[in-house]
């Protein structure tokens, strides 16, 4: 009586099964299922819509403020203090204590007496004619209103205080 | 003589003596008023009215003012501003405004220049000897411009003076850009412009004295009086280092030109 297991041809599965030489490589006519996307122009658009939050979101987190309280924008690369006041040509639109801040010579010789330079002009006015620092700081500002100070290479936009002692005060912060 | 902390005030006691002295001092500016001289010139403003002050208000005001540093006389003092010299020329007309401009270039916060007026006086007159306007002086001004005293200097009457490049590029530096004419013959006109929001220097051509000057602040001289201290081109040997005060009685002005925008300095 014979065994009815046989024996592993263990050489026969080292080698690798030989292909017949006639035999013709048949390929598909459709590949294989794989995932490839195929976008809509509604897709784009969604995209489109998400990269211009992002962007301008991005701008308003990172946008130079003029509104109240100090705000360290860029630097500018020139030493020592300096104070530039930009009111608006109608003066109405400031308070009562504003002009005083922005008219009071008072305000220039505080500055000076600490060792700074300032500047006051309308915001109507072209300045292409003045020291390089001073269209720097005016091309910092957005708006009248406003005063930039630039010290130790470090610009801070304000809005105009309301008041001469007031506008001192903030000054002394920058000393 | 009556004065206000050293500066001699003048009024219906004393004013003759500066009619006199305009004849020592040479020119007045122009007889006849031209009432479209100034709008001619392209006024922004002609006849701008500020917001009504009454008189009751102006002595605190003007104190208060006076304290915070808020008038022009503030910025002459800061911004060395020089008093000017016509000598015997009759072109105060131009004097007087350009004294203005240079107070105006010192309320900018930096050293007021010297200017020369006589380059576009004499210009504008071609040469005459002749009074004028504030309002011609500022189209003069406009066409020429005003060369730095430094570029300038004196009142030289040799026509290749004029013509040298230099001057004339230096002169178009400095300029008016902004003016603003207030009511004529009006004090309260004056002190509704002072005591507003924004005090400028302004032109003042007084009929009676044939003269023009500019005004840079209002005084309080009694319990009730008032006046103008100005700056004449007389030298700082006339009044107090050239300053003087102009009662109210005599501070109507038959023109009177706010000195609003002046173009900036070269760096």
């Amino acid at each position: 009586m014979s065994s009815p297991l046989k024996p592993i041809d263990f050489e026969a599965l080292r080698k690798p099964q030989a292909k017949p030489v006639s035999s013709p490589t048949v390929e598909p006519h459709v590949r294989p299922t794989a995932y490839r996307p195929t976008l809509t122009v509604r897709d784009w658009l969604n995209v489109a819509l998400i990269c211009a939050v992002v962007f301008f979101g991005c701008l308003w987190l990172f946008r130079g403020s003029d509104g109240p309280g100090p705000n360290p924008g860029p630097v500018v690369d020139v030493d020592g203090l300096h104070v530039l006041v930009l009111t608006p040509d109608d003066r109405s639109s400031l308070t009562s204590g504003q002009n005083e801040f922005a008219n009071s010579a008072k305000i220039a010789d505080w500055v000076e007496q600490n060792g700074g330079k300032y500047r006051r002009y309308p915001e109507s006015q072209d300045i292409t004619n003045e020291e390089q620092v001073w269209q720097e700081l005016r091309q910092s500002l957005s708006s009248p209103h406003h005063l930039a100070v630039l010290k130790d290479r470090r610009l801070t936009k304000l809005e105009i205080p309301d008041g001469i002692d007031a506008g001192i005060r903030l000054l002394e912060g920058f000393k | 003589m009556a004065s206000y902390k050293g500066t001699p005030i003048f009024d219906d006691s004393n004013y003759r003596q500066l009619v006199s002295q305009t004849d020592k001092h040479g020119g007045s500016f122009g007889s006849g008023f031209d009432p479209q001289a100034v709008g001619r010139y392209g006024s922004a403003c002609p006849g701008v009215e500020y917001a009504n002050i009454p008189r009751s208000e102006w002595k605190d005001r003007i104190e208060e003012k006076e304290r915070k540093g808020l008038f022009p006389e503030a910025w002459f003092k800061r911004g060395n501003v020089k008093i000017l010299n016509q000598r015997s020329w009759g072109y105060c007309w131009m004097y007087g405004v350009v004294g203005g401009m240079q107070l105006r270039y010192a309320m900018t916060g930096r050293q007021a220049p010297h200017l020369n007026p006589f380059y576009p006086a004499w210009l504008g007159k071609n040469g005459a000897n002749r009074g004028g306007w504030g309002g011609e002086a500022l189209g003069y001004i406009d066409k020429y411009g005003v060369p730095l005293d430094s570029v300038f200097s004196g009142q030289p009457t040799s026509r290749s003076s004029f013509d040298r490049h230099e001057v004339k590029e230096n002169a178009k530096l400095h300029k008016v850009w902004k003016f603003t004419e207030l009511r004529r013959d009006s004090f309260q006109a004056l002190m509704n412009m002072w005591l507003s929001d924004n005090p400028l220097p302004v032109s003042q051509a007084f009929n009676w004295w044939g003269h023009l000057v500019y005004a840079m602040r209002p005084v309080v001289i009694g319990s009730d009086a008032f006046g103008t201290e100005i700056g004449n081109s007389w030298d700082i040997s006339w009044g107090n280092q050239g300053r003087g005060i102009i009662a109210e009685s005599k501070a109507s002005a038959a023109e009177q030109i706010c000195i609003d925008i002046v173009s900036t300095l070269a760096a």
